[in-house]
């Protein structure tokens, strides 16, 4: 038997033509010296400056909560109809930004995307913190908040149970699952990192510190089988309830039967515009952060574009969701929805009021804002032009943000404001109480953010080592080749 | 109205706080109207808890402080509400009004109702200090506070801040007659509350009401003067078609106008629910039926 004969040389496959995941050959030793060093380095000026914006903002936070709490939810601008004001904006969009981390973390771990290495450690900080932000608002919108831990099935002096029929009952078991599965899966990938931060550390605060955390790791390969598997697990875990979170916040509106919430919609075209927005917010914290910290090389411009070819999918998803609910309005022939639709959201006093002879709705103005920034804006992702330049990809993914609040500013009020019986409608306006508060929030997350990049590494150094050319033999590029040392 | 607010200890909100449509009355009167806007024809509807069978309110009450008790009212816990609101988004009536500050427990002024107790003083006393002596009084001035005490219905429950509440139907005075029902009926069964011994309570807006529009009472019972109304042909339940099965029922006004008279017309008919729907996007503004009695 002679098969040599049958051997051919094939050319290698396409995915190794493409642009590498880490930029200008850089080596294992760089990536770590880069990565660490963003921890190891001296504080810079405008990281001290931004922390100290953030911890004030942050201490307004709080005092708005004890106004809040002293005083009574009467001093945000809610009124009757309106019940739910800022607060439930808040939770949602915050939530929604929370969803990128866990999407990037263990979805696009389960489908083989390697790129997400570069960016998943700190889009999985960022979930959490959102959700740590989100998690604030259900808690003090409620009218006696000492009381909030009623909704838990606590046994309590009142000797019930929760009421499990209440999609406010399912919000507290979602949003609480999902942070402690994101909290640990971080933690889980963070262990090798800080296995590497305890080995280069130079003082004893530091060995301790970053020592405890690491639970003793020493990279052997038992420790890298155990954690290799415990990763996969933890992405089975997480993955249901990237699409769970949001489909049980919707539910908080589809349940009720107000026309604008009651849609059965609503869980898919929540879970697309949380991913949209979470991306959005991705792109919003890395753009700048890479070109601060020097990270060009690891977080590429490849990378930034699969970001925008995600934001663009989800976000014709949301467009496609808005459309859908205007079909439905006008061909389930409810009167009231329609009503909704068109005079309580879309009629502008310039082009559709008087086109369907109607008075221009009190919100058009946020309706439009949102369909611009989230129908509009994800369309320019389809240029290549648009998805290179950085300058542009940032500003669109504010954008993003910008109308994903919208959004959620439009479900809220516009369908509170004006529902049934003419002689309840109302209007909604915040006030200063509402606006510092939200602002607030940022202080939070941006605290904390700041917190995480300066102490922890924001890239995942083993992963990022693993997707390397030189990681792989077989790559052109790889191995012990020229220039894959350094 | 008023009668409802002396009963139920409905609170005062103030001049700023009904121009934030935060008034706490439990009972309102819409208006509707038809015809020509320079001459129209207006009825006006008192809006109240409806009392549905299928409450929307109390399926997405996370804690249970809004049930339905054994005789088929809606009835609110006080004490387990934490103010998520929920209720009020799903009450597609809007009748439920949320305490969104302690009313009773502050002067009614616009300043006071929006200052934390944690930086403000009354009497030369911080309020919180104050509030920690006694919480019932909290921060109205000692003479007010002696007033407030005296003005309370004693029969039923002062709410705090962060607590929603809405039309109870006077349960007070339902639980009074059961009460006195079972005192006079001793070692016997006969507790059952009937029109036609008159044991049977009035609403404190039934009481009020001198056109008799508002009928209270056992809808169980086939004799009693609410199960004749509920029989009428023109009979009808607001928003009957979203199934909350409201036990408040109403009767069509019926018009009977003088054609004699020196300045009788014709006046246009209300659109029907054909005409309504034929529009498009037509519904609300001044579409409804028009609507008198209320009956339970």
């Amino acid at each position: 038997m002679d098969d040599h004969a049958s051997i051919k040389v094939q050319a290698p496959p396409v995915q190794l033509e493409r642009v590498p995941l880490v930029g200008n050959q850089r080596g294992l030793g760089w990536l770590t010296d880069r990565i660490a060093g963003v921890i190891e380095g001296e504080t810079p000026a405008w990281w001290k400056m931004c922390f100290a914006i953030s911890l004030t903002m942050m201490t307004v936070c709080f005092v708005m909560i004890l106004y809040l709490m002293s005083t009574g939810v009467g001093v945000w601008g809610l009124q009757h109809p309106v019940m739910w004001g800022y607060a439930i904006i808040n939770f949602v969009w915050w939530i929604g930004i929370g969803h990128a981390g866990t999407l990037i973390s263990a979805i696009l771990f389960l489908l083989r995307q390697k790129w997400r290495t570069s960016i998943n450690r700190a889009a999985e900080a960022m979930t959490i913190f959102a959700v740590m932000c989100a998690g604030i608002f259900p808690l003090i919108h409620i009218g006696r908040i000492w009381l909030g831990w009623w909704l838990f099935p606590i046994p309590n002096s009142n000797g019930i149970w929760p009421q499990f029929r209440s999609p406010l009952m399912w919000d507290v078991f979602a949003v609480s699952t999902y942070f402690t599965v994101s909290v640990l899966f971080w933690y889980m990938g963070l262990i090798p990192d800080l296995a590497v931060m305890r080995d280069r550390a130079k003082t004893k605060i530091r060995k301790i510190g970053y020592g405890l955390f690491a639970l003793g790791w020493t990279g052997s390969n038992r420790h890298w089988s155990n954690y290799e598997k415990a990763y996969l697990i933890l992405a089975g875990l997480s993955t249901p309830l990237v699409l769970s979170v949001h489909s049980i916040v919707s539910l908080d509106f589809a349940v009720s039967q107000l026309p604008g919430w009651h849609t059965t919609i609503f869980p898919p075209y929540f879970v697309a515009g949380a991913v949209y927005s979470g991306f959005g917010m991705v792109l919003t914290l890395l753009i700048p952060l890479r070109r601060m910290l020097k990270l060009e090389d690891i977080i590429t411009v490849r990378h930034v574009e699969l970001m925008c070819k995600v934001t663009l999918g989800v976000g014709s998803i949301v467009g496609y969701a808005y459309a859908m609910e205007f079909f439905i309005a006008w061909y389930s022939g409810n009167p009231y929805e329609r009503f909704l639709f068109l005079r309580n959201r879309a009629a502008d006093p310039f082009i559709i009021g008087p086109m369907f002879h109607v008075a221009p709705a009190p919100y058009w103005w946020a309706f439009w804002t949102m369909v611009i920034c989230n129908v509009v804006v994800p369309q320019f992702f389809w240029f290549k032009k648009v998805r290179t330049s950085m300058l542009t990809v940032f500003a669109l993914s504010i954008l993003v943000n910008v109308g994903m609040w919208f959004e959620r500013f439009v479900i809220v009020i516009t369908s509170l404001h004006r529902d049934f019986l003419p002689s309840n409608w109302g209007f909604y306006a915040p006030t200063w109480v509402d606006i510092l508060q939200y602002l607030g929030t940022f202080g939070l997350f941006f605290t904390f953010f700041l917190l995480f990049i300066r102490y922890i590494p924001l890239i995942a150094i083993a992963e990022v080592k693993g997707v390397t050319p030189q990681a792989d033999p077989h790559h052109p590029l790889g191995g012990a080749k020229v220039g894959g040392q350094h | 109205m008023i009668a409802c607010q002396s009963e139920n200890n409905v609170p005062i909100v103030g001049k700023e706080m009904v121009g934030k449509s935060r008034e706490m009355h439990w009972i309102r009167l819409d208006r509707y109207y038809a015809g020509p806007v320079e001459d129209p024809q207006a009825v006006a509807q008192p809006m109240l808890c409806q009392h549905c069978e299928a409450a929307p309110c109390e399926s997405v009450c996370p804690v249970n402080a809004t049930s339905h008790d054994d005789e088929g009212l809606n009835v609110m816990t006080y004490n387990r509400c934490v103010g998520t609101r929920y209720c009020s988004n799903n009450c597609p009536y809007k009748v439920r009004r949320f305490n969104f500050f302690d009313y009773n427990r502050h002067p009614l002024n616009h300043q006071f109702l929006y200052r934390s107790p944690l930086v403000a003083k009354t009497d030369g006393e911080w309020e919180l200090l104050r509030w920690l002596k006694n919480p019932d009084k909290g921060n109205l001035p000692e003479d007010e506070w002696q007033l407030a005490k005296l003005v309370k219905n004693p029969d039923v429950s002062v709410r705090m801040r962060g607590v929603m509440e809405k039309c109870s139907f006077c349960l007070q005075r339902i639980e009074q007659a059961k009460i006195a029902a079972k005192v006079k009926a001793r070692d016997t069964d006969h507790i059952r509350l009937t029109e036609k011994e008159g044991t049977v309570p009035k609403t404190a807006c039934q009481q009020a009401c001198p056109a008799e529009a508002i009928v209270f009472g056992d809808m169980a019972d086939p004799a009693s003067s609410v199960s004749k109304a509920k029989e009428q042909e023109r009979t009808y339940k607001v928003l009957e078609f979203l199934l909350t099965k409201p036990r408040t029922t109403y009767l069509a006004r019926v018009r009977n106008p003088n054609p004699a008279m020196p300045d009788s017309k014709e006046h246009p008919l209300p659109y029907t629910s054909e005409e309504f729907n034929k529009g498009p996007f037509s519904p609300g503004e001044g579409a409804e039926e028009p609507a008198e009695k209320g009956a339970l």
